[in-house]
């Protein structure tokens, strides 16, 4: 059409300036027996959010029995005190409610989310399936079924064969080494010791009540009170976990997984905590490296050379430590070729600028989808819950932008892989090693809804 | 049922929580507030501020969907919608997820039976780029041979993986073919390979000039942005997109009420265990009919407390899942029931334990906490999509495309919660009637032989179903 030669047309406009983030301030108490409470009032929708969060996750399991917390809060929606754990399903339907809990490492949530006239009685449920759980004999002979089921699905996986090498070669000692259940360890869980380990760790100071959407916060407060004031306790015990080993040379593990069409390629080293002042710089050099599908490695792996459907980094910054992973599947074939090509992107983007472009286009991607994550109450929490358990600052969300916008290009580059300067030394883990290593179920999400 | 709307509303719903029964309080339904024009060529345009996140949703619904694929190109309408994100005049190919995906935002497009569109989330500030971009493939398409040719592939890959592959894929497609007589609705929404490979570029630059113009489009913008600036970018980039003159062309075909139950039975291969479904008639989804037909849909089978779970998979242990489901559309539409049945399972018992489900629904009215239930988790459903920018956006141009009206998105939730036990009952009687019942009794290849040659045969290559999700035909 004639109109279409219009010469304003043929540039994409730019982008106007940022706006604000109006986020709602959280208010903030303590009950008398230890329980933070985080309240944001939020009239838009008549909805209600709750996330009750511990700091307590995975990386809390006895040793001998890897797997307890992930079975332990699969099992608090499968019956209370007072409640079946059909009961439970049905008054969650009934209300067009969803519960649900589940662990990660560092810490532990029970979410509740519902229609804000009916938020008094699903806090009580929450307050119900999280404080006074009574682990049925027979719901935790059904979950530990299922859980020995999924785990034989698991051992399937090369995925999951690489991550638990590679867990264990970055963590040694330290708990996060270690990556799902064994079937020895489900066999061995009792009803007796979910309730002692509950008891202990499941316990008013160590943990933090969420509350968004249409509430008042007087009565919503005053309703928290009666339903967690009388939650006893005494302090959950300080973690003591051993040091990750550190490393001064290359090692490369094989995995034996007869019949493979690919070869899993994972290259990672020791990495930073969640709290750490470099945490900025690393997430600006993670997106420019491999975050996305508009990354240096999926562009020269995917796009350029075509020898793989997708090569991501991950930038894993937990509480106590951290790891940096590189990842892709690549056809057998081209598996020291792509090794090639990851140390060449390591190389350069730690021994080259990167272009005032690319570091431009990571800010923006960057502090683009922070605010789309944010627009719904489950979002707002997801960051909250984070903030709180990893002891951020309180204005981090406000600032979260600014920070991004704050890392140089010198800033990036430094945090570039150090690993890949090390020399190569191999290491091989034959199929019987493998397959005696330490075995956990991945963390699952129980829900209801 | 007591409703509220007032202010005070808050502290009493709170306060009653505690003191009354829950099941019979009622959520307050917060209205979205919304400006509309009408451009001179046409295009109409909806928007709304919402300033709690500094984020923007933009969605392009275009009044042509699968019904309206071209005679011969069944599969075309979904098709096209590939090609849109191909080149146009000033847009290179796949810009469009350069200039989303790369701010941190998302894109795609779905064909439906009565519409398609294109929809975005970006940060707020990018608004203007996105209006530069949708309105640029409204005005201009680019072509060619090879990208043709590729999308093409890319769609009937998609026709392969949907629909031959999963053992009920075909299923789906059946229902749709063998419950319409003569509504074009009965031609598979993804089409068939060999309609597909029909097709050529020159049905592409028909296809968009014929349907991709501004007075068949309807234009929808939510979020925090500035109301002026908007004006003017529409004004700017849409504004100059020259009015159509010729008519549009418009589906007439009026399906007839049907006067005669229908037995069809369809074979497939790789089939686990056989399923039957059940398809009725249903009035259009603007029909005041609609909101009591979705709450019945719910109550039959949302969850394991619904009553075709409880009934079939959990007491008579006939099928491992059973389902119903409300497909309304801007004509006359489906109401469908199913189950895939359990294991040494007869189809005619699975048959015969759904027409009790459903006469059980119309010789008594539905209990009290069933109609709350079933009422609370549709609300809670509606009210969530309208957390995000994306959602809100959806819901009105829902309204003003497929119902005809933007004011429905305040009444549509409202209308969902005065559904009486009593209008189910009704409905019930009014369209699940013996005359009104197609039914498919869907069977492994291996049992043909067994069987005989009864009823239509199974679709092969040549005929697909559009087993779609609740968003339709996804770009990817």
């Amino acid at each position: 059409m004639e109109n279409q030669t219009d010469a304003f047309r043929r540039e994409p406009p730019p982008p106007l300036a940022q706006r604000p983030l109006n986020l709602p301030t959280p208010f903030e108490t303590t009950l008398a027996n230890g329980l933070r409470v985080v309240v944001i009032e939020q009239e838009r929708l008549p909805l209600v959010s709750y996330r009750l969060a511990l700091r307590t996750g995975d990386a809390f399991d006895p040793p001998a029995l890897p797997g307890l917390f992930e079975v332990l809060t699969g099992m608090l929606l499968e019956g209370t005190e007072t409640r079946t754990s059909r009961q439970i399903a049905e008054a969650v339907a009934r209300y067009g409610a969803s519960l649900n809990a589940g662990a990660s490492s560092d810490y532990s949530t029970v979410a509740a989310s519902a229609l804000s006239i009916y938020g008094g009685e699903v806090l009580e449920l929450l307050a119900d399936v999280a404080l006074r759980p009574s682990f049925p004999e027979d719901e935790l002979t059904l979950a530990k079924v299922n859980a020995q089921q999924s785990l034989i699905a698991q051992r399937a996986q090369p995925s999951f064969l690489a991550a638990e090498t590679l867990s264990r070669a970055i963590f040694g000692q330290h708990p996060y080494a270690v990556v799902s259940a064994t079937h020895e360890s489900l066999e061995a869980m009792t009803r007796e010791e979910l309730s002692r380990f509950h008891r202990s760790l499941f316990v008013p100071h160590n943990a933090v009540l969420f509350i968004a959407g249409d509430v008042k916060r007087d009565e919503v407060l005053e309703r928290a009170g009666v339903l967690f004031g009388d939650w006893r306790g005494g302090k959950a015990p300080e973690p003591h976990f051993t040091n990750p080993p550190t490393r001064d040379e290359r090692v490369i593990y094989l995995v034996d997984r007869p019949g493979s069409e690919q070869s899993n390629i994972v290259i990672a080293n020791l990495a930073i905590t969640r709290k750490h002042p470099d945490y900025f710089p690393l997430l600006l050099m993670h997106t420019v490296l491999g975050a996305n599908a508009s990354s240096r490695l999926f562009m020269n792996l995917r796009e350029e050379k075509g020898y793989t459907y997708g090569a991501y980094t991950s930038l894993d910054a937990r509480r106590f430590a951290g790891s940096f992973r590189a990842t892709a599947e690549v056809r057998t074939p081209v598996t020291g070729a792509s090794l090639a090509e990851f140390f060449h992107e390591f190389d350069r983007i730690r021994d080259e600028d990167v272009s005032e472009k690319e570091l431009n286009d990571a800010k923006a991607y960057l502090t683009g989808i922070f605010p789309i994550r944010l627009e719904t109450q489950e979002g707002l929490i997801d960051q909250l819950v984070r903030l709180k358990m990893h002891d951020l600052p309180d204005d981090y969300l406000q600032t979260y932008r600014e920070r991004i916008q704050q890392v140089g290009n010198f800033d990036a580059v430094r945090q570039a892989p150090r690993d890949a300067r090390l020399r190569a030394r191999r290491r091989r883990i034959d199929r019987q090693n493998q397959l005696e290593a330490r075995q956990r179920a991945a963390p699952r999400h129980r829900s209801k809804s | 049922m007591l409703r509220y709307f007032s202010t005070s509303f808050l502290t009493f719903a709170l306060a009653s929580a505690f003191l009354l029964p829950a099941v019979w309080a009622q959520a307050r339904v917060p209205q979205i507030n919304y400006r509309e024009r009408t451009l001179p060529n046409g295009l109409r345009v909806y928007s709304a501020q919402e300033k709690s996140s500094p984020t923007v949703a933009i969605q392009v619904w275009y009044k042509v969907g699968s019904k309206d694929d071209p005679e011969g190109r069944s599969g075309f309408a979904h098709l096209f919608e590939h090609m849109m994100f191909k080149s146009s005049k000033n847009l290179r190919d796949e810009q469009m997820d350069r200039l989303t995906e790369d701010v941190g935002g998302f894109n795609n497009a779905s064909t439906w039976d009565d519409f398609t569109n294109y929809y975005e989330v970006v940060p707020s500030n990018y608004l203007e780029t996105l209006l530069w971009a949708e309105a640029d493939r409204m005005g201009t398409l680019n072509v060619d041979e090879k990208n043709f040719k590729s999308e093409r592939s890319v769609v009937e890959e998609e026709f392969r993986s949907r629909i031959l592959a999963p053992p009920y894929g075909r299923l789906f497609y059946a229902i749709e073919k063998d419950s319409f007589a003569v509504h074009p609705y009965r031609r598979p929404g993804i089409g068939s390979i060999e309609e597909l490979e029909a097709s050529s570029l020159d049905d592409v630059r028909a296809f968009h000039s014929t349907y991709y113009r501004p007075d068949n489009a309807t234009l929808v913008v939510v979020g925090d942005f500035d109301l002026n600036q908007l004006d003017t970018w529409v004004d700017k980039y849409f504004g100059r997109l020259p009015k159509q003159t010729k008519p549009l062309p418009r589906v007439t075909v009026k399906e007839p009420a049907r006067t005669a139950e229908r037995r069809v039975t369809e074979y497939a291969p790789n089939v686990p265990l056989p399923a039957v479904a059940i398809s009725y008639l249903s009035p259009p989804v603007v029909a005041d009919d609609a909101y009591a037909l979705r709450v019945a849909e719910s109550i039959l089978s949302s969850g394991e407390s619904s009553r075709l779970y409880q009934s079939l998979v959990y007491k008579q242990q006939i099928a491992q899942e059973a389902f119903a489901n409300a497909d309304l559309r801007e004509d006359p539409g489906l109401f469908i029931f199913g189950a895939i049945l359990a294991s040494e399972k007869k189809p005619e018992d699975a048959e015969r334990a759904l027409l009790a489900e459903l006469k059980r629904m119309q010789d008594a009215p539905v209990s009290a906490e069933e109609l709350s239930k079933a009422i609370n988790q549709l609300v809670t459903n509606q009210l969530r999509e309208r957390e995000t920018n994306d959602g809100k956006a959806f819901a009105l141009a829902r309204a003003a495309v497929l119902l005809g009206d933007a004011r429905l998105v305040n009444k549509d939730i409202e209308k969902l919660q005065s559904v009486k036990a009593a209008d189910i009952q009704r409905v019930m009687k009014r369209y699940f009637t013996d005359t009104n019942r197609v039914v498919i009794t869907y069977l492994p290849d291996s049992m043909k032989s067994a069987q005989g040659k009864t009823g239509a045969s199974g679709p092969r290559l040549s005929d697909a179903s559009r087993a779609r999700d609740a968003k339709g035909g996804d770009k990817r």
